[in-house]
């Protein structure tokens, strides 16, 4: 399966690494970013951790766990994906091109075997990619698809926009970054730059130095920057192996055949048979290195899932299966901003299956994922574990919902045996997700198990499930025949209604009292009120009206720390500056002051809130905003590395190059590791004339990673501005090697190349960077006077 | 079936025709009473007329009680003892009726102080009624004084000595009316006819004993019985397995009849589904995996909403701790899926678990540590659910299990009642206000069903899923069991429907209206 994320980011640290241009000269580009993950936020906390170390394999498993193992090889996760092969490989590797406007791509098995992707395009040399793992097998019935990644020289897995649709039997990719059109099968008319992943940039693994969260596309993967080296990317394996539910297992293999097992340990219960229970086994042990799945909560058996399956934001990096979720990622905190979920919880964009927290058989019942899908085979049961057919099996909703099954034409009003008599064939459509377009097939059931309503699926834009089978029929009709039926349908949670009563129009105390709704519903539906209200209605310093305030200093009590943190962010942003404040209405540094008494996730995730609040300020360029909003996280969470640097940022852009050098180089004092916190201390010390300062960041940025072509980018400018083009040239094609996908690196080493009087060089460079970056003006300017100087032997 | 009005009615006035024949029978009492009670403060005080079983009953029990030399076999015996006045799958207790006194309109009277005392320890008072003794029954102070002023049948209450009149004092609510619940709890109409009581099969079916118990366990218990449901055969009626001291003899003989019985008796297990008993021996559970089956017991599944296990659950069914002791390996296994089976009557659901949980639960219990030493009696039991086991009309199902499993769908106007006090009343409160005899024993506060607002938000199906499924499946206690597997779709309504009588209110509109709520 592969998966793209949203069309806007969607994990607050990938809103806080937006390249941006740092002026309009397009030779010194500002790079923000945040890795600030270990932050000062985090002294004295205790997180749980696992290291990579801890990790056995599945294989490990398969001696004494025959049947689970068994089930699971068979299984979507077992055959999702792993070392290109003809077993996991579907997509047809025979040499059939794959052909863009600007070039084609082959597909093919080399004569060593190996599976590789050998791109031609006029003018450029070819290039052999080799495929060095296979994502996803077109297991999904909504849209099966595979992807592909590579090794690249920085270190990194990457994927490669060549993904195939089972179900079309075509390859696609995903313009999103690019042509912005979602997912489309590749034709003729569209250029390998339209596909946002060409050159590669997406990794394997999450880094905040590049936009995703792809560590769900195997095992363990983790990509951690060894300073002086580069990128260190390791995985267990590319399908979805035992210990990513289970955990870390090393130890219970260890301990397993240290004190034996007998001839076979376990059955799913976990029990032994009998005969093998005896002195000196397993039969002694209280502690076997592993926890068991059969005794989680739902909360914790649905985090062992989410983990993969959720959109979520991420608090630390670090996370591997077994640690506690809560510590790495918020689940809610996406609700904030992207609004991936529609006001009734269905996706808006690209979700998983995350709308499971809006659907009443969790905010109303306990259900959990493994109500219905059998952990190993992934196959289904019901909520008492006993087997089902298949994905259609009403026992999946009758085995709660009993009053159904009693009389199911009473409630179906749909011939028996009929697929409208299914139960998911009305409360689980697959939907496909909106943001990737309709053009390659990738629907997903609506985990958010709603009840039909015809016509607000339409307001909303999605196929109703009536409407998926009776297509003839108008959205208006279909609902006309659900109130003759049915009658009046059951109430929306109140959160959800008022998402669909509120209008930007209204007073703050409307949309509190529409929007903010403390004790009612799911978290996950309190978090979307609230994500709203605050986006909406929350102004820097200017209190929340009565209502708002009352209902936020409930919702600040919370027990869910994204709620908790949200509600804090918003009483502390609608605080008065500091002194003036009054007794019933605490200033923005008492209610910073507050945060000491908060968890160390809910201090962490204030702090995230408050930065990404800034990102949206410093997007508009309201610089005041942005900085008084970055003042108070740093008050919730001193010295914060990521927040300083985001500071450096905005100060910059304000004008203020001294507060900016001054917040760089605290943040990187606070975390000294950060290269591209370097490249922007250099980048503010350039334009404020010290070269020398400027050039020693870049270095430094470089020794700490020697493939961070941004430095490399505007140390080149640094000397393409002292006029020494020669170095400059040696440099950018140091950043093009380092970071093929940067227009920016390709576009300056034109510039140089067309200084250096070398066109015919520069021109490819030029379009290159006019390919990766359509909306750059300046880009096509160059482009423009290159091919005329080329074409009239003038200087550009 | 003796209504509720006529029993509070007796309670309140007795009866004018009564005082004609307690003066005629009243010189063979007070005879009784001298001869074993000379040194009870008040007796002499006594200037009413005492009774002790008629006398061709008493002449009959006396002449068969002396030595106990010849022990009959257990058939006779407990033929003897009445044992199947209570209990079904052993010979029928019809002829204990013919020995014990009757009381009532038109029986004997007898002096409150004489019975107050002989409650406490008949065998003690009487040693010469053996075999078909009058068994003791643990009964509490204020039990002994409720039966007292009940079964006297005096209008005027006389025969009261010091004893007696302090322990009314300390009770001053235990009533006639009080004592007729404990009378009806605790079956004595069983026995001594009564005019308004049945008598009826209230204690466990022993058809099948062999297959359920272990015979060391069985001996001990007969020579010492102790509560094994502390709250009654059936939740909240109090009643429960007297001692009728037994000699070794006694014990050895209806072990041995009762160990010998394989077949539950004849229309206790209606489900075609409910195969023999297998041969079962409980799993070797590693210590990982008896932790992993305790924290699903307490955290997960529903057992201990009903039993206890060490400090925690119900005290609807029997105790955990140390089943291994009383019940075979098989017969516990086969109890988790078919509990009905050679458990008639029980109100037990069987589990909706696959059968690998099953096995794991079963032998978790086996092997888990722990004495079996019964449980701990609640007590005053009937008298703390008297009124509203009354007006449940609990009294007149409770003990009668037949009664709900012959009760059909929809031509039954009381079976939801019926199944209610038999099902839910223990916890969820026999009005359905949450606060049943067992409601302080679990963790959640059980939902209120008299709550008309809380109960308006809730739909019917809800109800139905609940009782179905358990309270795991809504989010609310796991402790709330699923009957899903127990209750067919008629009872599951029934049972919603007098939901709906108890709240005096209907589900929410949207669940009622379109072409569904037609």
């Amino acid at each position: 399966m592969v998966t793209r994320r949203a069309t806007r980011p969607v994990t607050l640290d990938s809103r806080w690494r937006l390249p941006r241009l740092a002026g309009a000269s397009a030779l010194a580009l500002l790079v923000a970013c945040d890795d600030g993950a270990e932050s000062s936020a985090g002294r004295g906390a205790e997180v749980s951790s696992v290291n990579a170390e801890d990790f056995a394999g599945s294989a490990a498993c398969a001696g004494c766990h025959e049947a689970q193992y068994g089930a699971w090889a068979a299984s979507t996760h077992g055959r999702a994906g792993g070392e290109p092969g003809p077993e996991s490989v579907i997509a047809p590797f025979d040499g059939t091109p794959i052909v863009f406007r600007d070039g084609t791509v082959l597909p093919l098995v080399d004569s060593a075997g190996r599976h590789v992707f050998v791109v031609r395009q006029e003018g450029r040399p070819e290039q052999e990619i080799r495929v060095h793992g296979v994502i996803g097998g077109g297991h999904m019935l909504g849209g099966g698809t595979q992807g592909f990644v590579t090794r690249v020289p920085d270190g990194t897995v990457r994927f490669l926009p060549f993904d195939y649709s089972r179900q079309l039997d075509a390859w696609f990719c995903n313009t999103a970054t690019r042509a912005e059109l979602g997912w489309q099968p590749v034709t003729p008319e569209m250029s390998l730059g339209d596909c946002g992943d060409w050159p590669p940039v997406r990794i394997l693994g999450t880094m905040s130095r590049f936009a995703n969260c792809q560590s769900c596309h195997g095992s363990q993967i983790t990509a951690i920057l060894e300073p002086g080296t580069g990128v260190a990317t390791a995985w267990n394996s590319l399908d979805i192996n035992c210990e990513s539910c289970h955990g870390p297992a090393r130890r219970h293999v260890e301990m397993m055949a240290e004190v034996g097992s007998g001839d076979g340990a376990s059955s799913a219960e976990g029990v032994l048979p009998a005969d093998r229970g005896s002195a000196g086994t397993i039969a002694d042990a209280i502690d076997i290195g592993l926890t068991s799945r059969v005794t989680d909560g739902v909360e914790q058996s649905l985090n062992v899932c989410f983990h993969c399956h959720s959109l979520k934001d991420v608090a630390r990096e670090g996370y591997l299966s077994g640690a506690e979720l809560t510590d790495y990622y918020a689940l809610l905190l996406p609700a904030l901003g992207d609004e991936p979920h529609l006001a009734d919880g269905r996706v808006r964009t690209f979700a998983y299956q995350g709308a499971h927290l809006s659907s009443s058989c969790y905010v109303d019942g306990s259900m959990t994922c493994v109500s219905c899908h059998e952990p190993h085979g992934l196959g289904y049961w019901d909520v008492n574990r006993l087997p089902l057919a298949s994905e259609i099996d009403d026992g999946q909703c009758t085995s709660c919902h009993a009053s159904k099954a009693a009389d199911p034409e009473a409630h179906t009003f749909h011939p028996p045996e009929s697929p409208g008599a299914r139960c998911v064939s009305c409360h689980m459509p697959y939907l496909q997700h909106p943001s990737i377009g309709d053009a390659v097939p990738f629907a997903r059931s609506d985990h958010s198990i709603p009840v039909p309503r015809p016509q607000l699926d339409g307001r909303l834009g999605l196929v109703s499930a009536c409407r998926g089978c009776h297509t003839d029929q108008s959205e208006l009709r279909l609902q006309a025949w659900v109130d003759e039926r049915w009658g009046e349908t059951r109430p929306q949670d109140p959160v959800t209604a008022g998402l669909l009563t509120v209008t930007d129009a209204m007073g703050g105390d409307l949309a509190a009292r529409l929007l903010l709704r403390p004790g009612e519903g799911g978290a996950m539906d309190q978090a979307r009120g609230l994500g709203r209200y605050i986006m909406g209605w929350v102004r820097l310093g200017e209190g929340l009206g009565r209502d708002g305030a009352e209902r936020m200093a409930l919702l600040a009590e919370s027990e869910d720390p994204d709620l908790r943190a949200m509600a804090l962010v918003a009483l502390h942003v609608a605080a008065p500056a500091r002194g003036a404040g009054t007794g019933a209405t605490p200033d923005a540094d008492a209610v910073a002051a507050s945060a000491r008494d908060e968890s160390d996730g809910v201090r962490r995730r204030w702090v995230m809130v408050l930065g990404f609040l800034a990102e949206e300020a410093r997007a508009i360029e309201d610089w005041a905003t942005a900085t008084e909003l970055l003042q108070r996280a740093l008050a919730v969470s001193p010295e914060e590395p990521g927040v300083l640097l985001t500071l450096g940022l905005v100060r910059s852009a304000a004008g203020d190059p001294a507060g900016a050098i001054d917040a760089l180089s605290r943040s990187l004092d606070a975390d000294p590791n950060q290269p591209v916190a370097r490249v922007n201390l250099g980048i503010v010390l350039a334009a404020g004339g010290d070269d020398e300062g400027a050039v020693r960041e870049y270095e430094a940025a470089i020794a700490l990673n020697p493939y961070e072509a941004m430095a490399y980018v505007n140390l080149g400018n640094l000397y393409l501005r002292r006029g020494n083009t020669a170095q400059a040239i040696s440099v950018y094609e140091e950043a093009v090697a380092a970071g093929p996908e940067i227009a920016a690196a390709h576009r300056n080493l034109a510039v140089a190349l067309g200084r250096a009087g070398r066109f015919d060089e520069a021109i490819p460079h030029a379009r290159r960077a006019v390919e990766f970056a359509p909306g750059d003006q300046a880009a096509r300017d160059i482009l423009r006077q290159l091919e005329e100087a080329a074409g009239g032997g003038a200087q550009p | 079936m003796a209504g509720m009005g006529s029993r509070r009615a007796n309670d309140s006035s007795g009866s004018p025709a009564l005082a004609a024949a307690t003066l005629l029978l009243a010189v063979a009492g007070l005879a009784v009473w001298a001869a074993t009670h000379r040194d009870v403060p008040g007796a002499e005080a006594a200037d009413v007329a005492f009774l002790d079983p008629p006398g061709a009953a008493a002449a009959d029990l006396a002449t068969s009680a002396p030595s106990h030399q010849e022990v009959p076999e257990g058939a006779v015996l407990m033929k003897e003892l009445g044992c199947g006045a209570c209990h079904t799958g052993v010979p029928e207790g019809d002829a204990i009726r013919e020995v014990a006194p009757p009381f009532g309109e038109g029986a004997a009277p007898l002096a409150p102080a004489y019975i107050y005392h002989y409650l406490a320890d008949p065998q003690t008072v009487r040693p010469d009624i053996a075999p078909a003794r009058m068994p003791r029954y643990e009964l509490s102070e204020r039990e002994r004084v409720a039966l007292a002023l009940f079964i006297t049948n005096e209008r005027e209450l006389r025969g009261v000595d010091d004893a007696l009149r302090e322990a009314m004092a300390r009770h001053p609510e235990a009533g006639r009316a009080e004592g007729s619940a404990v009378f009806e709890s605790l079956n004595c109409g069983n026995c001594h006819l009564h005019p308004d009581f049945e008598a009826r099969a209230s204690a466990p079916d022993l058809g099948a004993t062999g297959l359920r118990v272990r015979e060391d366990w069985l001996a001990g218990y007969l020579a010492r019985p102790v509560a094994i449901r502390p709250a009654g055969t059936l939740p909240g009626r109090g009643d429960r397995m007297p001692d009728f001291r037994l000699s070794p003899a006694e014990v050895a003989s209806i072990t041995d009849y009762l160990l010998a019985l394989e077949t539950p008796s004849p229309g206790a297990s209606p489900e075609p589904r409910s195969p023999q008993i297998q041969p079962w021996e409980p799993l070797a559970l590693s210590p990982f995996s008896m932790r992993k089956a305790e924290t699903l017991l307490r955290d997960r599944w529903s057992c201990l909403g009903c039993h206890q296990l060490g400090d925690d659950g119900g005290r609807i069914g029997p105790r955990l701790d140390g089943i291994a002791a009383r019940l075979r390996p098989e017969y516990v296994r086969h109890l988790v899926q078919y509990p009905e089976h050679l458990t008639p009557g029980s109100i037990m659901p069987a589990s909706l678990e696959q059968p690998g949980r099953m096995d794991l639960i079963a032998s978790y219990l086996l092997l888990r540590e722990g004495e079996w030493a019964g449980s701990e009696r609640i007590p005053d039991m009937p008298a703390l659910g008297r009124g509203s086991a009354r007006d449940a009309g609990l009294a007149a199902v409770a003990g009668d299990p037949g009664a709900r499993l012959d009760a059909g769908g929809g031509a039954d106007p009381d079976l939801g009642a019926r199944l209610y006090a038999t099902h839910c009343a223990a916890c969820h409160g026999v009005r359905g206000g949450g606060d049943g005899f067992n409601a302080s024993f679990l963790p959640v506060v059980p939902t209120v069903h008299a709550d008309s607002a809380a109960m308006s938000l809730r739909a019917d199906d809800t109800l139905y899923d609940g009782i179905h499924g358990g309270g795991w499946i809504l989010g609310k206690s796991h402790r709330m069991p699923a009957y899903g597997a127990s209750l067919d779709d008629a009872r599951k309504r029934a049972l919603v429907a007098h939901m709906r009588a108890l709240c005096r209110c209907l589900g929410p509109q949207w669940s009622r209206d379109g072409r569904r709520g037609r």
